[in-house]
């Protein structure tokens, strides 16, 4: 008969000790877990367990901390009936818990938050986690560090304890891997696979309670700690793991390892890991070990992990070469930031150049110091459309009628562009403010009730302070808050200004009627709205706009403290809830019809609207103020795969990111075209107006070129592919 | 100040001359080569383009214009009639119809051009004038050019080299990059094609080399009409007998882009051949290279 604890540790370990605090019975859990849980290996043999049971019943998610499923649970009760009444007594307890975090918003927040104007802080997020602290240092490192820091804290000493056994729980995981290891071999029939287990059973024989001493031990301790964190994001894979890299004479061990470890990321759906970068005086950052990565995710041509590049003043030509080779594969990696413009910002924001040039990614692209910080993400995202539609219907919900915002005036009413963009910016402001006050009512809850140890352990601050990654205790811990559809709402704002306003060819109440009748028998004030001079074309009256209500945005912003003890920043990255947004917006001056669900792609245009080539639009782009953005600020440039197989191709795409990012561009990114794109340009030209192609001596806009041409280009890609 | 007449000015050309560059096309040319490619470049002054893909009908441009009609379910336009002016663009939802062709001053395009300026900076690119032909508009090229050499960027032509002796040397004052197209190496075959003979375009050529110029020669390939073995033992006993006169030599195969156009135009295109097939340019390569000529292909 199994006891409770091999049913369900987490449950077990977390219940066993009632009268203990809830963080410090977070890291008894995990204890009882790291003593329970089967020891996986994946397909590749990597160490792969995590932290939950092969029921469902309950585990400790990187994102949302120890959790439990009733349902799961019940299934249990049922298969164990001697442990029923225990089950169902923690049930109970468990809904206690879940009622005391639950959070009571206000009617107007839930309102905003269901129309689509701001979405926040819904769950935990990404993080970064200094992986290199447990390779080249080694759990008992980090045992030193609490010792050092736990009598200054007397008060939270069931915090240290909660981190103590969360450092037991790795280490009694690295002794059952060595343990699994040495068993499998004896079991294993090919060699090869044999040889592998040996030599990992050898590494946990060290790792991670002490420092690594090759790439197999590091790869070892790396992925232990990785699989716990839920497979999420490595950072700056290429720095920490350099010098056991040094260390290890063997390249094919390396390149073995490199190739398990992209199917690995490939099969989890992995984050993000950065390479290259600089140091605090410029100098490159970039080993041999950044250059084996990208030759590896050329030959895997996976999507995942989303690779990060990072350049600067001082990228070597070779560097550039082997991104421009990289991206010719079609992968749309590596995405590029630029340290010349990521740093000063973080720095703006009070990062020291010794922490801001450390700086990586996690998830998609949000800027996090490695093993530094918790930054937030993403704590909320501001729909600035639905702003926009707010002050065309004086706080109203077009697509409900409801009034659910605040009222700035009837837009008929106002004699001036002027006056009608202060509407709009007040709109944003009330709707920015109301996000980032939602964003710290989950700070706190999480602060409280969700307990990080693991990501305590491994994030510089937590245990120098005596405080929970989640409750402040990281170095930095900004909060992120995201701008959508910016274009989209440039774009009505200076159609309204030059149409309604400058050339009064229409009057505000027509627009309104006409919006409202989702430009049904308003023909031709749709084409001329839909017409007018777009974002994205290198035009200054409209590029000004955008730029300034986006600007007014971060300074909005900044005003706002984070409740963990920071500041909101902006940024901007689509994700696949912008095409929701758009549906849940009504028709716009900028030609957008009801329910559409097109918005801007990130910073860029709006799909299909800028029509002057990859120049103008970085142009356009450039007018923000990329210096305010320390969330991430996406931009992306589609273009022909035929263009990367040249040289002259590769040359113009790296000069071009050089003019960029020399003109305070943060973040570049490129996608190189599939046929699935070309085939839909055919069917919808109007959303694919900026796809270029090759045609005879020069580059043309797909969607200008005859039928049958289009079909001689879909044809001629296909084989390219 | 000199005006001229744009059809385009088009940005991030990167197979037009060195670097990331802006093409300006110029509208007028003096050649009538039966295979253009840019059809709508061939008269000098505005032309209108209708595309009745985009058309639905709608009838809205017969209430502006007297010139149209719609005959068995097609938008007809009496060309002749048509002065260009324009209300049918202003009417249309559906962007069917294009007045193309717009008076510029040097100036002003200028400005256009230089608005991508950092771009010339890290790619070593600049401005390209092409058409149409330059030469058609040599007062207004010479002067734009000689403002882009003001403004410090790289400055090309595209040219069939048949322009005056005088435009040629001014451009070559400047520092001008030529890419210089032989359409046809035989002067009669060229007549019959292109409507001139080649005579003067090769004067132009050998002042060019002469003076030491940086020349990019660009060969037109099409199907049938300049493609012979002996036409392309000619041209190659031509390259070589100037080898290191000029800096490379690139093949363009014919392609059918300019069909489309003509009928927009109102043409009716008199050259009909598929797209240059890939055996017909691996053809062109290496009788080319049996001859000994390295040889490019533009893309």
């Amino acid at each position: 008969m199994k006891n409770l604890a091999q049913i369900d540790p987490f449950l077990y370990g977390y219940f066993e000790n009632e009268a203990l605090e809830h963080g410090e019975r977070v890291g008894l859990a995990l204890l009882c877990a790291s003593k329970n849980l089967p020891i996986k290996f994946s397909r590749q043999l990597l160490p792969e367990t995590t932290f939950v049971t092969e029921s469902g019943s309950s585990g400790y998610s990187p994102s949302e901390g120890l959790w439990f499923s009733d349902e799961n649970i019940l299934k249990l009760a049922e298969e164990c009936p001697e442990h029923k009444e225990t089950l169902k007594k923690y049930i109970q307890e468990i809904n206690i818990l879940r009622n005391k975090s639950k959070l009571l918003n206000s009617e107007i927040t839930d309102a905003l938050n269901d129309s689509g104007a701001h979405w926040g802080g819904g769950w935990g997020g990404h993080s970064n986690p200094d992986y290199g602290r447990i390779i080249n240092f080694g759990t008992d490192n980090i045992r030193t560090i609490i010792a050092e820091n736990r009598d200054r804290h007397p008060d939270e000493a069931w915090f240290y304890r909660s981190c103590s056994y969360t450092l037991d729980a790795i280490d009694i995981l690295g002794e059952r891997y060595h343990e699994e290891a040495l068993g499998r071999a004896e079991e294993c029939e090919s060699e090869q696979d044999k040889a592998f287990y040996l030599r990992m059973a050898k590494a946990f024989h060290t790792v991670p309670k002490k420092p690594a001493y090759d790439f197999t031990s590091a790869m070892c301790s790396f992925m232990l700690i990785f699989a716990l964190d839920g497979s999420d994001s490595p950072g700056r894979f290429d720095q920490y793991m350099y010098p056991a890299y040094s260390k290890t004479e063997s390249k094919e061990e390396i390149i073995d390892l490199l190739s398990r470890l992209w199917d690995y990321f490939h099969d989890h759906r992995s984050w993000n890991l950065c390479i290259s970068g600089s140091d605090e005086s410029w100098n490159d950052e970039s080993n041999e070990l950044t250059y084996d990565i990208l030759e590896m995710v050329r030959k895997k041509g996976y999507n995942t992990p989303n690779l990060t590049c990072r350049v600067h003043r001082n990228t070597p030509d070779k560097l550039w070469n082997a991104i421009a080779d990289t991206l010719a594969t079609g992968t749309g990696l590596p995405a590029l930031y630029n340290d010349d413009v990521v740093c000063v910002a973080l720095e703006k924001i009070g990062i020291p150049p010794e922490d801001s040039h450390d700086y990586c990614m996690n998830g998609c692209n949000q800027i996090d110091i490695l093993g530094k910080s918790h930054m937030g993400l993403e704590d909320g995202e501001v729909v600035f459309t639905k702003c926009l539609e707010f002050t065309l219907h004086n706080g109203v919900d077009a697509m409900t009628g409801k009034k659910i915002s605040i009222e700035t005036g009837d837009p008929v009413t106002f004699t001036t562009y002027e006056r009608f963009e202060k509407a709009f910016l007040d709109q944003l402001e009330f709707v920015t403010y109301n996000s980032c006050s939602s964003a710290n009512r989950y700070q706190q809850m999480r602060g409280v009730f969700e307990p990080h140890p693991l990501r305590s352990c491994l994030i510089a601050g937590c245990l120098e302070k005596g405080r929970d990654y989640r409750n402040g205790g990281p170095l930095y811990n900004h909060g992120q808050i995201l701008a959508e559809g910016i274009a989209d709402t440039g774009d009505s704002l200076y159609a309204i200004k030059k149409l309604v306003y400058d050339e009064k060819k229409y009057t505000m109440e027509e627009l309104i009627v006409a919006l409202n009748k989702n430009f049904e028998g308003y023909e031709k004030l749709h084409h001329n709205f839909r017409n007018c001079e777009k974002f994205g074309n290198d035009i200054e009256a409209v590029d000004d706009i955008t730029a300034r209500v986006l600007n007014r945005f971060f300074t909005v912003l900044k005003r706002n403290n984070t409740y963990r003890g920071g500041v909101f920043t902006g940024g901007c990255s689509t994700f696949n809830r912008a095409a929701d947004y758009g549906r849940q917006t009504a028709a716009l001056p900028n030609g957008k019809l009801k329910g559409e669900p097109l918005l801007a792609d990130s910073i860029a245009a709006t799909p299909g609207r800028d029509t002057h080539g990859p120049t103008a639009q970085i142009k356009s782009v450039l007018k923000f103020n990329h210096f305010d953005a320390c969330s991430g600020f996406v931009f992306q440039n589609k273009f022909e795969k035929k263009m990367f197989g040249s040289e002259k191709g590769k040359a113009s795409f790296i000069a071009l990111a050089k003019a960029y990012f020399a003109n305070g561009g943060q973040q570049y990114t490129v996608t190189v075209v599939s046929p699935d794109d070309l085939l839909q340009a055919k069917e919808h030209p109007e959303n694919h107006r900026n796809l270029i192609v090759r045609v005879g001596g020069y580059s043309d806009y797909f969607v200008e070129l005859d039928a049958e041409l289009q079909d001689n280009v879909i044809e001629r890609t296909f084989i390219d592919v | 100040m000199k005006t001229g007449i744009v059809f385009n000015i088009q940005k991030f050309c990167i197979h037009d001359g060195d670097g990331i560059r802006t093409c300006v096309f110029l509208k007028g040319c003096p050649l009538k080569c039966v295979w253009c490619h840019n059809p709508e470049s061939l008269e000098k002054p505005q032309s209108l383009s209708f595309d009745k893909q985009k058309c639905s009908l709608c009838g809205r441009c017969l209430k502006v214009c007297s010139a149209r009609a719609i005959e068995n379910g097609i938008l007809k336009i009496k060309r002749e009639k048509c002065t260009k002016c324009g209300k049918c663009a202003e009417v249309c939802l559906n962007d069917a119809n294009e007045i193309i062709g717009k008076e510029m001053t040097a100036i002003e395009v200028l400005n256009e051009v230089m608005k991508d300026k950092m771009f010339y900076d890290t790619s070593g690119g600049g401005i390209t004038v092409t058409g149409g032909e330059p030469s058609y508009q040599a007062g207004f090229t010479s002067e734009l050019l000689s403002l882009a050499k003001d403004a410090e960027i790289s400055l090309a032509i595209e040219t069939c080299g048949i322009g005056s002796r005088e435009f040629y040397r001014e451009c070559a004052g400047l520092g001008t990059t030529f890419l210089f197209d032989i359409k046809c190496i035989d002067s009669v075959r060229h007549k019959e094609l292109t409507g001139a003979d080649n005579s003067r375009i090769m004067s132009n050529l050998q002042y060019l080399m002469d003076r030491g110029a940086d020349i990019i020669i660009r060969l037109p390939m099409i199907p049938d009409c300049n493609d012979s073995d002996e036409e392309i033992a000619m041209l190659a006993s031509f390259l070589n007998a100037n080898k290191g006169r000029y800096r490379y030599v690139e093949i363009m195969p014919y392609h059918t882009l300019g069909t489309g156009k003509s009928q927009k135009i109102g043409k009716t295109p008199t050259y009909i051949h598929d797209n240059a097939s890939d055996e017909e340019i691996s053809r062109w390569v290496s009788l080319f290279n049996s001859h000994n000529i390295d040889i490019r292909v533009s893309k």
